[in-house]
């Protein structure tokens, strides 16, 4: 095996990985166009990456508060800095179900989100991640917690 | 239909894998008559409509081994081709034993099927044109999704089985697989009797697009030494630790071999014990109905009984009636 088919192979491990992560990605460039969608975003939305890809992701989810997260992202493509989105302020960014739909006491998932900015080559900023982790189950164990506090 | 055409039995539980097996016939020249059981195949055989026998082995009534039992202490003239979706090695040299002429597994390859039937000189080929007498009809609406579902639940359940005995290293009781609606107040109820027994209960969410649900497995509280027993770890393991790998296992094993027949890629998430300080609110469901299948997977050697349920929610239900239409 030559040191190029090695590259390749860790470029192939590297990118599976990425997509079967157990964490959201979807990157956007700077028009809002959805550019990557992985697995974890296919299986939770219903959507395959033929039905998003392209297309604006504020009309293809119509629930995202538009305002709100231009705001955000502008701070990631001007700022080159990421920006933070926590369940506590904006329980979820996309209204997927619950991760445990027979046996969890909630009715959709709540997400914190990390909004990364991701440079071409030549060091502007062409693109922004969107990273989203389930966090679920910790919201729901704090709230129930803070019931308790408050009995 | 004409003189000549060899009587064939077909027995199965399952509609939809009676309906395959006569689809696989179809280019040869037999007249097919159906059995949903054992005992109907021994009656039919009887009654002489059964030259040759395609017999399942997982069913109700009488299975396919007591069948070749029976057929081999009644001395009765008939070829059996054991077709089965268990497929462990034991299970094939058991209907060997018996009996039985060979071992198809499910879901049929028509191929296969035709090159048995080939090696054995049994049936003459019709040339270029269907037996259209063959098959009594079978209506479409009879198809249903539980149907459905209980037959690549069967076929899932062979391939799950398969591998586990492998992993295992212990032949596992292949449970039939039993298909039902449930509503929210039966599952709440059924979590609470378990929790009351001092079960364990480990839940594992599944997804694929547009598909979503739990498996749900039940152990007893005390069988911790014997899972690690099966597992082959110390005495010593953490029954926490235990429960939710055989979970993986059972529940991953499953799904694996389910979304194989499908075509869905199920992603699965962390196993996780439903905490016992959790009750549910009755009064508030979270979800109306679903629809479970639910498993008893049995493993004598090591005395354990797990109980399985796959629960699908509402919402997945029309995926899975796309599927079954494509599919049968």
């Amino acid at each position: 095996m030559s040191a190029a088919d090695n590259e390749l192979g860790s470029l192939h491990w590297y990118l599976s990985a990425l997509q079967y992560i157990d964490v959201g990605i979807t990157i956007v460039d700077t028009d809002f166009k959805i550019q990557l969608w992985n697995s974890f975003m296919e299986n939770h939305s219903g959507l395959r990456p033929d039905q998003v890809l392209e297309q604006n992701l504020f009309e293809k989810f119509g629930n995202i508060d538009e305002g709100f997260l231009r705001q955000q992202a502008d701070a990631v493509f001007t700022l080159k800095s990421k920006a933070y989105i926590h369940w506590e302020t904006h329980p979820y960014l996309f209204l997927f179900k619950s991760p445990h739909p027979i046996s969890g006491h909630s009715e959709y998932m709540y997400q914190n989100i990390t909004l990364m900015p991701l440079s071409a080559p030549n060091g502007v900023i062409t693109h922004m991640a969107i990273m989203l982790y389930d966090v679920t189950d910790k919201a729901l164990l704090s709230s129930k917690l803070e019931a308790l506090q408050g009995s | 239909m004409s003189e000549n055409a060899l009587p064939v039995v077909i027995c199965d539980d399952s509609l939809m894998a009676r309906k395959q097996m006569a689809r696989a016939l179809k280019n040869w020249h037999v007249d097919i008559s159906f059995a949903e059981n054992g005992e109907e195949a021994l009656t039919a055989i009887e009654a002489g409509k059964a030259d040759m026998l395609f017999l399942d082995l997982n069913m109700p009534v009488m299975d396919g081994y007591e069948t070749l039992e029976h057929i081999r202490a009644r001395d009765l003239q008939c070829l059996v081709i054991v077709v089965s979706g268990d497929i462990q090695a034991e299970a094939q040299q058991r209907v060997k034993e018996l009996g039985a002429l060979e071992f198809i597994k499910k879901p049929i390859d028509g191929d296969i099927l035709s090159g048995i039937l080939r090696d054995y000189g049994l049936l003459h080929e019709l040339e270029g044109q269907a037996n259209s007498s063959a098959a009594p009809q079978i209506s479409e609406a009879e198809l249903s999704l539980a149907n459905f579902c209980q037959e690549v639940s069967n076929v899932a359940m062979g391939r799950a089985v398969e591998l586990l005995s492998k992993v295992m290293k212990a032949f596992i009781n292949m449970p039939i697989p039993n298909v039902k609606q449930i509503n929210y107040a039966q599952f709440v109820e059924y979590v609470e009797q378990h929790r009351q027994s001092q079960h364990y209960l480990v839940s594992q969410s599944f997804m694929t697009r547009g598909v979503a649900g739990e498996v749900i497995v039940a152990y007893p509280g005390d069988s911790a030494v014997r899972l690690a027993g099966l597992m082959q770890r110390d005495e010593q393991t953490i029954a926490k630790d235990l429960v939710l790998d055989v979970t993986n296992l059972l529940s991953g094993a499953f799904l694996r071999a389910l979304g194989e027949q499908i075509d869905m890629d199920f992603i699965d998430m962390p196993p996780m014990i439903i905490a016992r300080q959790q009750s549910y609110d009755q009064k508030k469901p979270q979800w109306q109905k679903a629809l479970c299948i639910e498993l008893n997977y049995e493993i004598e050697e090591y005395e354990l009984e797990c109980h399985l349920q796959l629960i699908l929610t509402e919402d997945s239900l029309p995926v899975f009636e796309e599927r079954a239409r494509f599919m049968s």
